[in-house]
């Protein structure tokens, strides 16, 4: 995912509005570092904070901040982890600290704590090899769930395919002899293009391949740039807007890095979508 | 030459809300170690401002003063959910009341209903937002909140309603087109645009706040 798209989704993103997919995709590219990105992501969360900000303050009724103390109070620790797993034991006082003194005999007392050392240790290297053996078989459960779900992915895009809803397409290079070099898979109903592309030219720095949106009787509209390091190949989601209507094609223009308002070339790349 | 006054500077004051979001992570520092009076300064900080957007979420008092339970009880017990990555604890905590507010909403109301009734609502709520005197429990200074309110307003109408259907209504971008009859890219440029214009006209706001 490039940062134009990252940012393009960052607004649902914040609102949690993103299929698990898109949300997957910018999490990782958040996670990959993208400093820009992650600024635009503080600042978009700020900013839909500010629609809250502008509301008018409610004062809470006493009973809620009476609630709130005795939840916190009854409830204990904040986190379950810190809760002790052994009675606390005071070697000072050489007692158990819970129960009365009275009700065991010392060494009945310090045995029983011995005991229950032991169970614990114990308990937790238990719990350790069979959360081992647990994550393994979770291991090969996932694997077989990932097969069997892109075996149920790959039948339905066929399913899409055939139904019309995904359209196929060859980016092809405007040389002699016009090879292919990269893919367009059009989805009508998202009105999204997945495009791929594959063995382009290296270019010299400062310039970029920029992907233009072609329509009929329309300005060339910008989709998006491969990053010179990517120029080889490279995958990218784009949006198409609905003035394209269903019939527009889809260039790859070489160009200097900046972008620009107008193709500063002829397509090099060029497939038609319908 | 006089030293510039430590309240003058736009960026001084735009960092009011930054030094809240210092003390703010200083509690919720504590609060991930058990500290019940951090969570209490944290609870009496922000209860007031939480409260309003169950309110504006639920528009049902029971259902509102649960909602800040459950939000609080979440703070308690998973302050270390908070991502400092995300933003200041101030958004994390607002963002999270909005999305408890939004489930409980939609667990009442069907989707069809939610959307019919949502373009009712923003269209004929006209919240009379004013800086008024704030109860205990507000961490924005009436100041602040005043400048925020004016950078809202500044919004045109079709800026400002596909943001609060997203915001408060919870409407994805893909229902707020179908709910609004327009095309889903012209809302989610209307989102893009909208939340930049905000974003802009607080910061002018805030330099203005000097003169």
């Amino acid at each position: 995912m490039d940062c134009r798209r990252c940012q393009s989704l960052l607004p649902e993103y914040v609102l949690d509005h993103l299929t698990e997919d898109e949300r997957d995709r910018v999490t990782h590219h958040l996670a990959g570092g993208c400093d820009e990105c992650r600024r635009s992501l503080l600042d978009v969360g700020e900013t839909w904070v500010l629609l809250a900000d502008a509301l008018p303050p409610a004062s809470v009724p006493s009973h809620i901040d009476a609630a709130i103390c005795s939840r916190i109070a009854q409830g204990g620790a904040a986190s379950d982890d810190r809760r002790p797993v052994i009675a606390a034991f005071s070697p000072e006082q050489d007692e158990l600290a819970l129960g009365d003194r009275r009700s065991f005999p010392r060494l009945a007392a310090v045995l029983a704590a011995t005991i229950l050392v032991a169970l614990t240790i114990g308990g937790v290297a238990w719990l350790s090899y069979s959360r081992g053996r647990l994550d393994e078989w979770q291991e090969t459960a996932r694997r077989a769930g990932d097969m069997e779900r892109l075996q149920s992915e790959l039948s339905q895009a066929d399913e899409l395919f055939k139904g019309g809803r995904l359209h196929f397409a060859s980016l092809r290079d405007t040389g002699p002899g016009s090879t292919v070099r990269g893919y367009v898979v059009w989805d009508r109903m998202s009105r999204q293009v997945h495009f791929y592309v594959f063995d382009l030219p290296l270019l010299p720095e400062g310039r970029a391949w920029h992907i233009w949106l072609l329509g009929q009787d329309m300005d060339p509209i910008p989709a998006g740039m491969l990053e010179p390091q990517a120029g080889r190949a490279g995958s990218i989601l784009i949006d198409v807007p609905s003035e394209l209507g269903d019939k527009f094609r889809v260039a790859v223009v070489e160009g200097p890095q900046e972008t620009s308002p107008a193709p500063a070339a002829e397509p090099w790349l060029t497939t038609d979508v319908e | 030459m006089q030293p510039a006054s430590p309240r003058s500077s736009a960026a001084t004051r735009a960092s009011d809300r930054t030094e809240a979001a210092l003390c703010d992570e200083e509690l919720l520092n504590a609060i991930r170690s058990g500290d019940e009076v951090a969570f209490q300064e944290f609870y009496g900080r922000h209860k007031s401002d939480v409260f309003g957007l169950c309110l504006r979420v639920l528009e049902d008092r029971r259902d509102a003063e649960d909602v800040l339970l459950e939000v609080f009880w979440e703070v308690w017990r998973r302050a270390d959910r908070y991502d400092p990555a995300r933003g200041s604890p101030r958004t994390y905590l607002m963002l999270l009341t909005r999305s408890r507010a939004i489930d409980r909403h939609r667990e009442r109301a069907g989707l069809r209903e939610k959307q019919a009734q949502a373009v009712t609502e923003i269209r004929s709520r006209r919240v009379e937002l004013a800086a008024r005197g704030s109860p205990d429990g507000c961490a924005l200074a009436d100041e602040t909140r005043a400048r925020i309110i004016e950078a809202v307003q500044s919004l045109d109408e079709k800026q400002r309603e596909p943001l609060e259907l997203a915001f408060f209504e919870g409407l994805t971008h893909r229902e707020i087109a179908q709910t609004l009859n327009s095309p889903l890219g012209t809302i989610k440029t209307r989102i893009r645009k909208g939340l930049a214009k905000l974003r802009t006209r607080l910061r002018e706001l805030d330099e203005r706040g000097d003169c």
